[in-house]
């Protein structure tokens, strides 16, 4: 298996199976990101797609001293802004759409209810501050990498993050509460 | 440490607590089971949080990837003039700052040059200057002293007028600059 560093040379040479193959390894990071920034798969797997082709035309200025991961995760992030955007009304969280679960016969409906919840609670943060969380809780970015992702100073990072976070332990309580009991 | 710096808990939780930070913290909450259950708490959220999982009707990632390479242009990136471009792009506000200085260097040179053949009484102005022939034109009756400092004041005074215009183009350059690299930073990456 090839390493990162000799696919992005390749792919800034034109390779497009080296492109390809970046893609492969890092499509899961960025559906994740602009999916539970826009918390529809259909939508977030179409803005993914277009922040790869992003990437693609803008792979020559790509230098290697930030990690390939948080550049796309920039990339990504503009893209899924763009996209709540133009979509407002994916914003209003109670029409979206529900998520298939996936079954397992430990999975009880309390759980599935309790996912849908965190979910929504997730969605309902403002953009800006849901980001933040998402770049720190879910893909485990430093502060330093969120606000060069994010190209935001780094007591703003930690502004929204205290924010997220204190939005979310209000809205999760009940859940936060049956977790210690 | 005896306050509860919720903020000081989330930087721990975060590792984002350096040097003797952290251990002032780590001192502290050995001794406080506030800090203690904030933290508790954060690593609850956390846990919590990872039920907010991809749905499982999902594009394999193989699916994807090949999906996004169907949509690539069919033109290649072209990185040799691309980034002959972005170093030119990159350069411009050393290229500006260096236009400035020798701008500058040129209208101090001419104008101490000018000063000093006005006040030397120095015949390198073939042309009246424009306040001269303003005086002229409302009838004023000028002494060559007089003449000579109107002289001076009128082409200097188009010195200065010129050093404007060129510090608002040098200016202008540089602002220019600026929002396309704002844009740039906001709208590409």
């Amino acid at each position: 298996m090839q390493d990162e560093l000799t696919l992005i040379a390749q792919a800034q040479h034109g390779d497009r199976e080296s492109f390809g193959e970046l893609v492969r390894r890092n499509q899961e990071g960025v559906v994740s990101l602009v999916y539970r920034m826009c918390g529809d798969i259909e939508l977030a797997e179409d803005a993914a797609q277009e922040a790869f082709l992003r990437a693609w035309q803008n792979l020559s200025g790509y230098q290697p001293k930030a990690p390939f991961r948080n550049w796309l995760y920039r990339i990504a992030a503009n893209v899924a802004l763009d996209v709540l955007r133009r979509e407002r009304a994916t914003v209003d969280v109670d029409e979206l759409p529900l998520v298939a679960v996936e079954d397992s016969p430990d999975d009880s409906l309390e759980m599935a209810e309790r996912q849908e919840y965190v979910r929504r609670a997730v969605l309902a943060l403002p953009t800006t501050s849901r980001v933040v969380l998402l770049l720190r809780e879910y893909e485990g970015l430093s502060y330093k990498e969120i606000a060069d992702v994010l190209n935001i100073p780094l007591g703003t990072v930690m502004s929204r993050l205290n924010y997220a976070r204190s939005k979310l332990r209000e809205a999760l309580a009940p859940y936060l509460q049956v977790e210690v009991e | 440490m005896s306050g509860h710096d919720v903020s000081l808990a989330g930087l721990y939780y975060d590792g984002e607590l350096r040097g003797h930070r952290l251990h002032h913290f780590e001192a502290h909450l050995d001794r406080c089971p506030t800090c203690r259950a904030e933290l508790e708490t954060l690593g609850r959220l956390t846990r919590l949080l990872q039920s907010f999982t991809l749905p499982s009707d999902r594009t394999a990632p193989e699916r994807f990837a090949a999906r996004v390479r169907l949509r690539l242009p069919k033109s290649q990136p072209q990185p040799a003039w691309r980034s002959l471009l972005r170093g030119l792009w990159q350069a411009t506000p050393a290229l500006l700052f260096g236009a400035l200085a020798f701008g500058q260097a040129v209208f101090a040179i001419s104008g101490i040059a000018l000063l000093m053949s006005g006040l030397t009484g120095g015949t390198t102005l073939l042309h009246d200057s424009w306040l001269v022939r303003l005086a002229l034109f409302a009838g004023a009756v000028l002494d060559s002293s007089a003449r000579a400092v109107l002289q001076l004041v009128g082409t200097l005074s188009w010195y200065v007028l010129l050093n404007l215009v060129f510090l608002s183009v040098i200016a202008l350059l540089y602002w220019g600059w600026l929002a396309s690299w704002w844009a740039y930073r906001r709208a590409v990456l």
